[in-house]
């Protein structure tokens, strides 16, 4: 618990204005009661309302836990955040009591909560598994995607057997049918895949990505036509990229890696109609790099999650891969301090390794780039100390900051690759790791 | 499936641009080529040509034209991404020099965090009693960016800029106010000579801010190319720093020009310097057209009275217009027009256009009469004349004795006129305020408004209350559907630090605002008239004392630690 810093607080904020608003509330002033016992934490703030805001506070673990009456739909409110940076610079201020009905209640409830869940798991382990369904199940499916599969194929050899110079003439519904008999073929990644076709062709570079598409789609085709044949983790990608789910308690089962993860950077993304957030972990001792993965709807809040900058220790379990990147921690990630500093390596190092990965999975969209002595130029370029450089994101929109927190300085950068550009998304300065993705509004 | 990258020579090539989109990242020849090849064939179409040969690819084996197709497709393309190297960078930006002040303490950070948010009022205040430390850096780019669009900053920022934030400004056009170069010069000339008519005017304006002689110059370089329009706008630029080294291009101005409006701004802006040779004609001019008489009052007693009068400070001249009988030709060389407009007498409106231009000081050189005989005096048809010029001689030049006069005279001369209530004495300042505006069903805060001066205590105490009673009649039903906004800045101007805390939370002598405090809370019936106006009293009375709650805080950090009170 004392190990959150005002820093690693804010960069649980959902935009830069609640962080603002949160630490406008970080003074005695702005609370009418505050409280704790051990690590739970509560007050009372006079909001526009008649009633003040009750907020409550749980430290315990890695993700710190929010509740608050406010109307807010934004996770963790300011009154959340307001009260954690009040404790984190003046622990003092709040006396040690038992927590009054409003906190305890919060409190039952969430461990009621927690243990109808442990019982449903436990339920659920120990329900006499039915080998022959599942068997059923799963040949039902592999029937259905080789059928969606035959069709894709079809269709792509025809585009390109008449020439692709009339497609950006073709209606949406040319698309949309085949990505609609993929979802039916229940392969819901190609039918994205199909369903991102008409905003390609309004590129000026359209030709080239619409035939790395079709390039990409025809690789998985071919793959799943062999299945059989190929290395279980191969396989493992194969199905990925058809869109077959992976269940947690499958991963869970497999070893697990224990380590103490650096928090290294963080990016939320809007696909359609959904929310995706990326956080990228680095092993202290193992040096392995794990991308954690979190879903949620527009709007709605996605959990506290990890604050960028502070390390956790725990296991992790891998998805099974070719080349495993994504993960989740089985039980909880205790917190383990701040991360005092980073290491990067070459730019041309971190090629060669996005090479390698990509060549054991050719369909890995992204990876973590952590380039050491690294400035940003004036012209969208990064370079490192040997003095090549990638293009930087074209979403980038913190250089301004970068070049004011690093001074022109070479630094630690982390950020996403994806073949093309880099996207930054923290830089480890001498004393600080600083986070540019939680600047970022809503997203 | 793996994808062997070794086959593919890695080497560093300068960035070429292809057909293709590689950004600046090389690429290696054979993919650019084969790719290229791919892309080729699929615009035709398999069914008329088939894939040729691939460098990389020589024998792929394919059921079909089409799967060829799209399996070379697949293969280059994670060639591409695989083997992509990077561009060796030239340009390599000088990175910045060492700070000299130490940073923002945490506290004082938080606390211009809530200024900047919605207390920008106390932004000055802040920056000024913060000058030892500098920003984080972090916060350079948006205090960069506070003194784009607020020039009555800048000088206060800079001092928290220190050697980063300036370095920052020079990465960043739009800061270059903050780089203390004359780059923004350089580039407003050059924009002057090649931009558009408004990004001209601007260019200009910004020089003659920094320069006026080197705007002047600049401006007679394309003097005798630019059409009418943009004459007119870049002769009237020069009334920014006007000075008498104006002058000689303001006659040729006024005497060859060929546009009417030109000449008229170059009148204008000649009658503004003082010493002008137009100003001297002008004088001449009017010398016979206004005369000045005393009349006198028939008999013995009429005579005693007179003298009474004069004894008495009373001045009964009259100032009487003389309208000439011909139109002088050196007239018009001055910008007079000899022809009336419709409904105005000729030889009134010949007078007209020369009075239009007079000063006050120039009216008493002319009559010997002092500001007050003459709006007292002077006939109807012409007391405008002397009331504009009176007003301007009160934006340029007000003295304290003509201000004094001219609230005793005509209050409404100078009600709206801070800069000229700004020259009177605090106490005067005071007692005015309070007899004029401090009455109860007035709600006018112009005249305190002016009181930029330190208040005395018995001053404020009764501003205070004056705004607390004017506040609370906004909750009651019956009076005042206005709205009564602006007295918090005041206020917060006005309040000295330790009167903070009786605004605050009230204080024995402000009974009025004592009461309002304690229930600035209470909301309305819903179905209220009045309930806008309310809502507008309350917040800024809840604002201000935030206000107050942050300034007090501010001065309390900063204070020298031997200084504080309860350690």
């Amino acid at each position: 618990m004392t190990n959150w810093t005002a820093a690693t607080i804010l960069a649980l904020a959902p935009d830069s204005s609640s962080a603002s608003s949160g630490k406008g509330l970080s003074s005695r002033k702005s609370w009418l009661t505050i409280a704790r016992q051990g690590d739970i934490l509560w007050g009372e703030c006079q909001g526009s309302g008649k009633h003040p805001y009750q907020t409550r506070l749980d430290a315990t673990a890695a993700e710190p836990v929010f509740k608050c009456t406010c109307p807010s739909r934004k996770f963790p409110c300011k009154h959340g955040l307001g009260l954690f940076l009040l404790f984190s610079s003046t622990p003092d201020q709040f006396t040690e009591t038992p927590p009054p009905t409003w906190v305890a209640e919060w409190l039952e409830g969430r461990a009621g909560r927690a243990e109808k869940k442990a019982e449903k798991a436990v339920e659920a382990a120990t329900k006499p598994p039915d080998p022959k369904a599942a068997e059923k199940r799963s040949a039902a499916r592999d029937k259905k995607v080789r059928a969606g599969l035959e069709e894709l194929s079809l269709w792509t050899s025809d585009l390109v057997r008449g020439g692709i110079a009339g497609v950006q003439s073709k209606g949406y519904a040319h698309w949309e049918s085949m990505a609609a008999r993929l979802v039916d073929a229940q392969a819901p990644t190609l039918a994205r895949a199909v369903r991102g076709i008409p905003t390609l062709l309004t590129r000026t570079d359209w030709q080239a990505k619409l035939l790395e598409e079709l390039g990409r789609l025809h690789l998985t085709i071919q793959a799943y036509g062999k299945i059989e044949t190929l290395p279980e983790a191969v396989q493992a990608d194969v199905r990925g990229a058809i869109g077959y789910p992976v269940s947690t308690e499958d991963v869970l089962a497999l070893s697990g890696t224990t380590d103490t993860w650096q928090v290294i950077a963080q990016s939320t993304e809007s696909l359609d109609r959904i929310r995706a957030r990326r956080t990228w972990l680095r092993g202290s001792i193992t040096q392995a790099s794990a991308l954690i993965l979190e879903f949620g709807v527009p709007q709605a809040p996605l959990s506290a999650g990890y604050a960028v900058g502070a390390s956790v220790a725990g296991t992790l379990h891998f998805y099974p891969s070719n080349a495993p990147q994504r993960a989740i921690f089985s039980g909880e990630a205790i917190p383990a301090g701040q991360i005092s500093t980073t290491t990067g390596s070459s730019i041309a190092a971190n090629l060669e390794r996005y090479a390698a990965a990509l060549g054991r999975n050719p369909w890995l969209e992204r990876t973590l780039f952590s380039i050491g002595d690294t400035t940003l130029q004036l012209a969208g370029l990064v370079s490192d100390s040997s003095g090549l450089s990638l293009p930087v994101d074209s979403r980038f929109a913190h250089a301004q900051l970068w070049h004011a927190v690093t001074g022109g300085h070479p630094a630690t950068l982390h950020g996403e690759w994806n073949g093309q550009a880099l996207l930054p998304l923290a830089v480890t300065l001498s004393d600080e790791h600083f986070n540019f993705a939680h600047l970022e509004d809503g997203a | 499936m793996s994808i062997s990258t070794s086959r593919i020579s890695r080497t560093g090539r300068e960035p070429r641009v292809q057909g293709l989109q590689w950004q600046t990242l090389t690429d290696v020849e054979e993919i650019v080529n084969d790719f290229e090849t791919i892309i080729a064939t699929a615009l035709i179409g398999t069914e008329r040509q088939a894939l040729p040969p691939l460098t990389l690819e020589p024998n792929l084996n394919a059921p079909s034209k089409e799967a060829a197709l799209l399996t070379a497709a697949a293969l280059v393309t994670q060639y591409r991404k695989a083997a992509r190297v990077s561009a060796v960078s030239a340009a390599t930006l000088e990175p910045s020099g060492a700070d000299n002040k130490p940073e923002l303490p945490a506290n004082l950070r938080n606390l211009l965090e809530r200024v900047l948010n919605g207390h920008q009022e106390l932004l000055s205040e802040f920056l000024e009693l913060t000058s030892r430390y500098r920003f984080a850096h972090r916060d350079l780019p948006r205090m960069l960016e506070l003194g784009r669009g607020n020039t009555s900053l800048r000088a206060g920022l800079l001092n928290g800029l220190d050697t980063r934030g300036r370095w920052l400004a020079g990465l960043e056009k739009s800061w270059a106010w903050a780089t203390g170069s004359t780059e923004t010069i350089d580039d407003a000339v050059k924009s002057f000579e090649t931009g558009s008519k408004a990004a001209r005017v601007l260019a200009l304006q910004a020089v003659r801010e920094a320069d006026p002689d080197a705007a002047r110059a600049l401006l007679e370089t394309t003097w005798k190319q630019d059409p009418a329009p943009e004459r007119k706008e870049f002769i009237a630029v020069l009334g920014t720093k006007l000075s008498p080294a104006d002058e000689p291009f303001l006659e040729t101005a006024l005497h060859t020009d060929r546009s009417v409006d030109v000449r008229d701004t170059a009148a204008d802006l000649l009658a503004q310097i003082p010493t002008s040779a137009f100003n001297a004609r002008l004088l001449e001019w009017l010398r016979p057209i206004l005369r000045v008489t005393t009349p006198k009052s028939a008999g013995l007693l009429g005579g005693i009275k007179d003298k009474l009068g004069e004894l008495s400070g009373k001045n009964s001249s009259i100032i009487d217009i003389e309208l000439p009988e011909a139109f002088d030709p050196a007239w018009a060389k001055d910008g007079i027009v000899e022809k009336a407009p419709q409904a105005t007498g000729q030889k009134q409106w010949w007078v007209q256009q020369m009075m239009r231009r007079t000063s006050l000081e120039m009216l008493q050189t002319i009559t010997g009469l002092d500001a007050l005989t003459l709006l007292k005096n002077t006939h109807k048809d012409w007391k405008d004349f002397i009331k504009q010029a009176v007003q301007v001689t009160l934006q340029r030049n007000p003295t304290r004795e003509l201000v004094k006069q001219l609230i005793a005279y005509d209050f409404t001369l100078v009600r709206h006129n801070p800069a000229a209530l700004g020259v009177l004495e605090p106490n005067t300042l005071e007692t005015l305020t309070k007899q004029r505006c401090l009455v109860d069903g007035n709600s006018d805060l112009a005249l305190l408004e002016a009181c930029r001066h330190p208040w005395s205590e018995s001053f404020w105490v009764a501003a205070v209350e004056w705004v607390a009673q004017q506040a609370a009649r906004r909750r009651s039903k019956q009076n005042n559907s206005s709205y009564f906004h602006g007295f918090g800045a005041v206020l917060l101007r006005s309040t000295p630090l330790e009167k903070s805390a009786w605004l605050q939370r009230g204080h024995a002598t402000l009974p009025h605002w004592t009461t309002l405090i304690q229930t600035i809370d209470e909301p309305l019936p819903e179905d209220a008239k009045n309930q806008w106006y309310w809502n507008y009293a309350q917040q800024e009375v809840n604002s201000l004392i935030k206000k107050l709650e942050i300034r007090l805080e501010l001065h309390r950090l900063v204070k020298p630690p031997a200084m504080k009170e309860h350690p």
